[in-house]
């Protein structure tokens, strides 16, 4: 190849390598800065991953709604899910729909299982990265907490256009990162 | 060129002149005919191994870094973070590929810093935006942006981990054959990296390590997206593609003078004597029988056609392979490469008969290891004695351990080869002796 090619793709590759990473923080500054916050309750556990460390895995309490009438699901399929707030003020699913919902906030999820009547949704809200030694703490922390009955984590999510991004994870109304500071 | 032979005749001319074996200007031709000779190799080797290793080590220590996740640091801070690293390997890379294009050690560090930095990038914009786990798209994503390296820079370790990468993005779709399918179309994207790495002849062992890489890519992608919907049919297939390694591998290329710069062929080499080995027990033939509980569903019908497209073109491949060497009259690469035929043969009785393959299989890992031996004796080549005797060491002690045969019956066959050996012994004496 020509040098002046290689220089040319090069720079090419190199703008390529750049923007995506921009992008997807931008995405996700504008979703934490213009949506509309949701809590979703959660049960979270802590794994591991050897790229992007500890975090704590989180498990959407609202993953299933029933099945809309006359509409045919497959696994896997893409779906959007519209959101509600419950009278405890948690998100709920109110109905899922194959298309767009318009004026209304709503979360575009895949469908993981169907069952009957239940269509199980995989919510964008499955990870809580946290410091090395804070995740494990972290899910202690719940644990002790939801022995004494009170099962009351939940995440606060921001949502615009379908996209959802984490902005905090609580338990008892407490940031996890002040508990487990607390706790140490 | 054998540089070493050439090596070891310089070292021997002067006294072969002092000894009044040959002229001193016959010496001197000869020093013209060879030219000189590079000594650099294993500098080279040095330095762009240090290059590399330097580079893997700090880039997989940043990604380590950041894994931690900092709490103090805010989301303006990561921002920098994610991009600085990353721009920091780029303006390397670039200072390289437009002022020292000449310096390989140098392209291949960055290169593989560079490779390392894009997925602790994207990783550490994952960890601070909380984003769902999307194992394959976050592979992929990198893969894609790093492959192009391999040819901008002519790097070898970002093709390497290029190719671990897409092997472990297909193992993410075993249960959706078309999307698992696309490993082998974004594998042979590095193909003609890898056949200019085997030209070249400074810095072999990069295409030793990137034929180590390809040769278990290709072969636990295979796992992944071939031979689906029949079950025991990774026999034929496994089969098929150790022989197309160890038959390609063996094709000539200009300037390949070393087995180190035929590792597919080396890696074919011993993956058929595994395979053979493995055919001479049971269990294969009986995997045959086994029903995949996931045939019924999602792997089947139209799904599996590139599946039995490309099944088809292996086997079709290693069988044209088997016949060219079997026209150069190749014996012992044509030996090695009817595999396929015979795993062919094996699978189409073994699921009814399964200890019919496996006789079969004994049978011929026999005739191949005495025929090694006797290549090796003729030739007096103690590499290929030794290694015909350890094929043979390996099937006769796993027979004999073997409980599925009768002790009588394999008392038997055991002094009936023992006296076949001995008889041509005898033979082979007899001959030398009268032609003395």
């Amino acid at each position: 190849m020509k040098k002046e090619y290689i220089t040319g793709f090069f720079i090419g590759l190199i703008c390529l390598q750049i923007v995506l990473p921009i992008s997807m923080i931008v995405k996700r500054e504008v979703t934490l800065r213009t949506g509309i916050p949701f809590r979703f309750k959660t049960a979270p556990v802590d794994p591991y991953d050897a790229f992007r460390g500890r975090y704590v895995a989180l498990r959407v309490e609202v993953n299933k709604v029933s099945k809309p009438e006359g509409v045919d699901l497959k696994y896997g399929q893409k779906v959007f899910a519209q959101l509600a707030v419950d009278e405890n003020g948690f998100a709920k699913i109110s109905k899922i729909s194959l298309k767009k919902p318009k004026d209304l906030t709503y979360l575009t999820v895949t469908v993981t299982y169907l069952n009957g009547n239940d269509v199980g949704l995989n919510l964008p809200i499955d990870r809580y990265y946290m410091e090395e030694k804070a995740a494990p703490r972290a899910e202690q922390v719940y644990r002790e907490h939801s022995r004494r009955d009170k099962q009351d984590a939940y995440v606060v999510v921001r949502v615009t256009n379908g996209f959802a991004v984490i902005e905090g994870l609580y338990v008892g109304d407490r940031r996890i990162e002040d508990i487990v500071k607390q706790s140490n | 060129m054998n540089t070493k032979a050439v090596q070891w005749l310089y070292q021997e001319l002067p006294d072969l002149v002092t000894k009044g074996v040959i002229t001193e200007a016959a010496a001197n031709n000869l020093r013209g005919h060879y030219g000189e000779v590079k000594t650099s190799d294993k500098k080279w080797f040095v330095i762009i191994s240090c290059s590399v290793l330097g580079a893997l080590l700090i880039g997989l220590g940043v990604i380590l870094l950041f894994g931690h996740n900092w709490e103090q640091l805010s989301r303006q801070v990561r921002t920098i973070l994610s991009l600085l690293p990353l721009m920091i390997a780029q303006v390397l890379a670039f200072w390289v590929v437009l002022k020292r294009p000449a310096s390989q050690a140098l392209k291949e560090g960055t290169a593989t810093f560079l490779s390392l930095m894009v997925g602790a990038s994207i990783a550490l914009i994952s960890q601070t935006y909380n984003i769902p786990n999307d194992t394959p798209a976050f592979i992929l994503t990198w893969m894609l942006l790093i492959v192009p390296l391999t040819y901008f820079m002519e790097a070898t370790i970002p093709a390497a981990i290029y190719v671990v990468g897409v092997s472990a993005w297909a193992g993410h779709f075993w249960n959706e054959p078309l999307k698992a399918f696309l490993f082998w179309p974004l594998l042979s994207v590095v193909i003609p990296h890898f056949i200019w790495s085997l030209k070249q002849k400074k810095y072999t062992v990069r295409s030793a390590i990137l034929s180590l890489v390809m040769a278990t890519g290709i072969c636990v992608g295979a796992g992944f997206t071939l031979g689906r919907t029949f079950p025991g049919s990774w026999i034929v297939i496994y089969s098929s593609i150790i022989t197309i390694f160890y038959l390609l591998g063996a094709w000539e290329f200009k300037g390949i003078s070393t087995n180190w710069q035929r590792p597919f062929h080396i890696l074919g080499g011993v993956g058929i004597f595994i395979l053979m080995f493995m055919f001479t027990f049971r269990f294969p033939w009986e995997s045959i029988s086994h029903r995949y509980y996931y045939a019924s569903n999602e792997i089947s019908s139209w799904t599996a056609i590139p599946d039995h497209m490309l099944t088809f073109v292996l086997i079709g491949s290693a069988m044209l392979l088997f016949f060219q060497f079997a026209k150069r009259q190749d014996w012992m690469r044509t030996l090695f490469g009817a595999l396929p035929f015979l795993a062919l043969f094996g699978y189409a009785v073994g699921g009814s008969s399964p200890a019919f393959s496996m006789f079969l299989f004994n049978i011929f890992l026999l005739i191949i290891s005495v025929y090694r031996l006797m290549t090796g004796i003729q030739s007096n080549n103690l590499g290929i004695i030794n290694t015909g005797i350890f094929m043979l060491a390996t099937l006769v002690l796993a027979r004999f351990f073997d409980s599925e045969m009768s002790f009588v019956i394999k008392g038997l066959v055991f002094i009936l080869i023992g006296v076949g050996f001995l008889a041509t012994n005898v033979v082979i004496l007899r001959r030398k002796g009268g032609a003395a």
